[in-house]
């Protein structure tokens, strides 16, 4: 008996909580304000493709999740000062970012694009866009590559939500949105975005906005390897392609 | 006395067998080579292959799934493309034309040739949804037409009251009907043809028989635009679907030719670790017969000798 109890510690010991932390619960903070990504229902819930991710992903990992709307400004503070631990808002994978938090293998590939008038001339070069006003939400790769790019030519408005974006092209107070082009493809089929297009070329596949990764801590490698393990699963086991199939008509992965 | 004096007419001494530590030397050299030598071809042999594991999970695997995706999303885009071109809904048509946008800027389809097809096939797509919005507006147009053709309408009655005015009624209905050119274009002579005799009475005739040719131009050009999104879609399908299935054999053939390679390369193995253990059998029988004779014998006669000196 006495040999049985230890034999068992040292076990315990050797493998401690299991692959994934069964058990444990996580604190998944997400934006609220990306749709089809994430967005808040009208209980003040948090809905949207980033969500059921990230609940398959607990599921997977066998731990219990709490998911917690976050603005975007305060995501990556909010994760490096332990007030969750997970950050699941179609984040892009970034040098600065990574140099204060760790990220997973992606979760889905979109690539960044314009929205706007299908009418108007849209010559995609600083030239091209010079007087124009164009948006993207701030704080993003989009809008780092607006201010690269087109900085010195054009009007550059950043805005705090890719919602605000949108309705900012609505009410024609800017002549076109840089997002992903899901979070586009979701807006042209609103009401309010009928009148628009997908306008210009897409940004390159290699520029770091066309992957959406997981958000750790740094340091957290058992969480990020979990993560990834888990993202694996429910590639595999079909729960991904179901997720997907209710939000897009074609893989994004 | 030289030594050669000394032996003269006697045989000669019995050469000298080496010592019992050199000989035990000699064969666990010849052991640890032999050992060595099976222990470095299997080694490389389990190596190779778990290279080759290591290469196809990590490189041929994930090269084949994207070459899958690529085969399917090319495939769905060929859906889409179906879609745009039959939906008679404008928002259904709309919102696949942009499903095919995101879909032909798929990173997958990266910077080949593959992607210069699907660029190509999405600008169609983009002339179908064109094509069809034109058509439905001419459709929408032939139809309001037509509806005054109808029974007791205001054109239906001033139409049959001009001669053939039955028959011109008659056309109306077949041309709205008709699917193809050939009929089209028969039924359209027809009518130009029996309206070209006719001088309308009133502003009223002339006004109908101008409506019903201008209904005859509309459904000739709505058929038109119809057959040209036809032959695009038809394109656009074929060249996607070949893209599908070359892609869909390219990755079946890619993991099988890898799996053949790695089949062969354990099945070399295995023969080779026949060859070895046959080698090592052979090699251990020839050790224990050399071992048996060189040190077990000399070993047991030096007890033998020593047993009777005691």
């Amino acid at each position: 008996m006495k040999y049985t109890c230890w034999f068992l510690l040292a076990l315990t010991l050797l493998f401690p909580g299991g692959p994934a932390r069964a058990g444990e619960s996580l604190r998944i903070a997400t934006e609220g304000a990306y749709p089809p990504f994430n967005d808040v229902d009208t209980n003040g819930n948090a809905i949207g493709f980033d969500v059921d991710i990230a609940q398959a992903l607990c599921a997977s990992m066998d731990v219990s999740c709490t998911v917690h709307i976050v603005k975007w400004d305060g995501l990556l503070p909010g994760l490096t000062a332990g007030e969750f631990d997970v950050i699941v808002a179609s984040m892009a994978k970034t040098p600065e970012r990574e140099k204060v938090v760790s990220f997973t293998n992606y979760y889905y590939r979109s690539r960044s694009t314009f929205a706007g008038d299908p009418n108007r001339k849209f010559l995609q070069t600083p030239e091209g866009l010079a007087g124009m006003a164009l948006a993207a939400q701030a704080d993003t790769v989009q809008a780092n590559y607006l201010t690269t790019n087109y900085g010195g030519s054009s009007k550059i408005v950043l805005i705090k939500t890719n919602k605000m974006a949108f309705e900012l092209l609505f009410r024609g107070q800017v002549d076109a949105v840089l997002s992903d082009s899901l979070t586009i493809f979701n807006f042209l089929q609103s009401e309010t975005g009928r009148q628009f297009d997908f306008v210009g070329t897409p940004l390159p596949a290699s520029d770091p906005s066309s992957e959406a990764c997981i958000a750790v801590r740094k340091g957290d490698t058992k969480l990020l390897k979990a993560l990834n393990s888990a993202l694996k699963n429910i590639r595999l086991n079909g729960t991904y392609e179901k997720i997907n199939r209710q939000y897009f008509p074609f893989a994004i992965y | 006395m030289n030594k050669e004096n000394l032996y003269a007419g006697s045989p000669p001494p019995p050469r000298r067998k080496p010592g019992l530590v050199p000989t035990v030397v000699a064969y666990l050299i010849i052991s640890l080579i032999i050992f060595t030598t099976i222990g470095l071809v299997m080694s490389q042999s389990l190596a190779r292959i778990s290279n080759m594991a290591t290469n196809t999970r990590d490189a041929v695997l994930p090269e084949v799934f994207e070459k899958q995706r690529t085969a399917v999303n090319l495939e769905r885009l060929g859906r889409f493309a179906e879609t745009v071109y039959r939906a008679h809904d404008p928002q259904i048509r709309r919102e696949y034309k942009l499903a095919a946008r995101i879909l032909s800027q798929d990173s997958v389809f990266g910077e080949s040739e593959v992607n210069r097809q699907v660029m190509s096939a999405y600008r169609d797509i983009e002339k179908i949804s064109q094509l069809r919005y034109e058509q439905s507006l001419l459709h929408a147009h032939s139809s309001t037409i037509l509806f005054n053709f109808g029974p007791g309408k205001k054109f239906a009655q001033a139409l049959l009251e001009m001669e053939n005015g039955d028959r011109m009624a008659d056309l109306l209905f077949l041309v709205a009907k008709a699917r193809n050119a050939n009929t089209m274009h028969a039924l359209k002579s027809e009518f130009r043809q029996l309206s070209e005799n006719i001088h309308p009475a009133s502003p009223r005739q002339s006004k109908s028989l101008a409506q019903a040719l201008e209904f005859t131009r509309l459904r000739e050009l709505d058929l038109q635009l119809k057959n040209q999104c036809r032959d695009l879609w038809m394109g656009v399908n074929t060249n996607l679907e070949k893209m599908a299935n070359n892609l869909s054999i390219n990755a079946a053939t890619t993991a099988d030719s890898r799996f053949t390679n790695i089949a062969t390369e354990a099945d070399r193995a295995m023969y080779t670790g026949f060859l070895a253990i046959s080698v090592l059998t052979l090699a251990m029988g020839i050790l224990i017969f050399f071992a048996h004779r060189d040190i077990v014998i000399p070993i047991i006669r030096c007890v033998g000798r020593l047993d009777k000196i005691g």
